[in-house]
């Protein structure tokens, strides 16, 4: 019973990891906390329903076209929107309620377009399932945790390891200085959406399959759970975001499953709460140095 | 020719014009202080040469080419490199991370090695602290990050901007001494200074800036025994 809690909370801890992390690496480039992150999530399932399910192209393109689309979107919406709110100087949180408008307007678009009924997403991963002692990792289960542990190793290269990172990681700590070491500023922050939402989309997508269907409700939930997983690691922090994303998963799997399950999503705001009032910079979080 | 001309630049924030119709050339191979007090238009002057602040007219030329239009990607590319006031290194990444940023704009593999290499050699205390976190270096030590970052790119012209500010008299005698050098090494340098004698001391020739305005030029010898300078600058 416990490692079969274990490995279900680490399946959708891992998809929050994943979510968080792209969530965390926009939030660091531009403090901006990124409200349309949870719409893209909810975005790229569709799209591969519309595509693997009703159209009835092979699971693999469509996911891929979904992703894709998903990472455009984002692109586009910082490129669009966002640099312009930057290039008036207009207060961050202009920006942040234009994400909330972005994510009414796919939320409110996916409705309009499917419906608001829960579609379903019929399951492409059929590898069968493995024994482990008494405990039972599904398929998809086993192809969840793997995907997001190579996407997040991935991105954890590009932002730790190459000059796009560097740059990331340079706008984040001072965007002035930045741009005087030649840093394309703007450029890096709309591939840094372009990164984020795919993020999202992939996370989305495994999770609709997991769960065999998807619904647009699923936004609010999953964006709570990014901002917790984000909070707990230490907001802005890569390994942090991954860090808050397995532990809320692994949090709510255990509720849902020694106690009731009605109370599995109260967990992602005690710990918001919590952390904000007695540990606002998380876990893996640094302190804001003041500068001279 | 010169390397850079600036023509009649006037810079403005919102109704505040902070530089009103400047004109100053640096021609190749020269050290030459810009000198103001604080709120002069200096540092607004250089962010403008950069591309980081906007001119509202006016016209720079770098190389034969109006630059005044660029974003400043693309004029750090041609050749410019700064070391901002108060230092502005990346405090969460490693002295070496910090040089690597001085080589953005830069691909050649070979070119971030050896400017790697020069500033070690420059600066010895950065290669004892390579591997420690910008942020946790003095004051002193930042200040040298900051220009041995510029210098990674092996730069056409380096802007100094005030690189003596709030350190002890010893470590910017150090850095004074150290612009010499870099401009023997080819590297044409602008030097924005409040510190009139170390500044002036070591340029060609200065410029006098004052609420926007340039008030008095001439050779940096001429204008360490200027009144003027003198009693503005020099305490009296």
């Amino acid at each position: 019973m416990l490692l079969q809690q274990i490995i279900n909370g680490l399946t959708i801890g891992a998809t929050y990891a994943l979510v968080a992390v792209g969530f965390s690496m926009v939030y660091s480039v531009l403090e901006l906390a990124n409200f349309a992150n949870g719409a893209f999530y909810v975005f790229a399932p569709y799209i591969v329903v519309l595509l693997y399910a009703s159209m009835g192209w092979g699971f693999i393109p469509a996911f891929l076209i979904a992703v894709l689309a998903t990472g455009i979107l984002g692109a586009m919406m910082d490129r669009f929107i966002l640099t312009t709110i930057r290039n008036h100087k207009a207060q961050t949180s202009s920006s942040m309620v234009a994400t909330l408008g972005v994510s009414t307007v796919i939320i409110n678009g996916l409705i309009a377009v499917f419906g608001s009924a829960t579609r379903s997403l019929p399951n492409a991963v059929n590898i069968g399932r493995i024994y482990i002692g008494s405990a039972i990792m599904t398929g998809n289960q086993l192809v969840i945790i793997v995907m997001s542990v190579i996407i997040m190793a991935v991105l954890s290269i590009i932002v730790y390891k190459t000059k796009l990172g560097s740059a990331m990681r340079s706008i984040a700590q001072n965007q002035v200085a930045s741009r005087m070491m030649g840093v394309n500023v703007n450029r890096i922050i709309t591939v840094t959406f372009l990164i984020g939402s795919a993020s999202a989309a992939i996370a989305g997508t495994m999770v609709a399959m997991y769960y065999g269907s998807v619904d647009t409700t699923l936004y609010t939930s999953v964006s709570v759970k990014t901002f917790a997983s984000a909070i707990l690691g230490g907001i802005g922090s890569v390994p942090g975001a991954m860090l808050g994303g397995v532990i809320i998963g692994m949090l709510e799997t255990f509720v849902a499953g020694y106690w009731t399950s009605a109370y599995k999503d109260m967990i992602a705001f005690i710990i918001i709460i919590a952390f904000l009032i007695f540990k606002p910079n998380g876990l893996l979080g640094h302190r804001k140095l003041n500068k001279v | 020719m010169a390397l850079l001309e600036v023509k009649d630049l006037h810079v403005s924030y919102g109704a505040i014009k902070a530089v009103q119709g400047i004109s100053f050339t640096v021609n190749e191979g020269e050290v030459v202080t810009l000198l103001g007090a604080n709120g002069a238009g200096k540092s607004t002057t250089m962010n403008t040469i950069i591309g980081v602040v906007k001119a509202a007219s006016g016209e720079i030329w770098f190389q034969g080419d109006n630059i005044a239009a660029l974003p400043s990607h693309q004029i750090i590319k041609r050749g410019i490199a700064v070391s901002p006031e108060g230092r502005q290194v990346f405090p969460r990444m490693s002295v070496t991370e910090n040089l690597r940023m001085g080589a953005y704009a830069y691909s050649d593999k070979s070119l971030i090695d050896e400017g790697i290499e020069r500033a070690f050699t420059l600066f010895p205390v950065l290669k004892e602290r390579n591997t420690q976190l910008a942020g946790t270096l003095s004051g002193g030590e930042q200040q040298m990050l900051a220009v041995a970052r510029a210098l990674m790119g092996k730069p056409k012209l380096l802007i100094l901007d005030e690189p003596s500010l709030g350190l002890a008299p010893i470590i910017v005698k150090e850095i004074f001494s150290l612009i010499k050098e870099i401009n023997a090494m080819g590297i044409t340098i602008l030097l924005v200074e409040q510190n009139a004698k170390m500044a002036l001391g070591v340029s060609d020739r200065g410029y006098v800036l004052e609420t926007g305005r340039i008030v008095l030029s001439g050779d940096s010898k001429d204008l360490l025994v200027n009144e003027q300078v003198k009693n503005a600058y020099l305490g009296g």
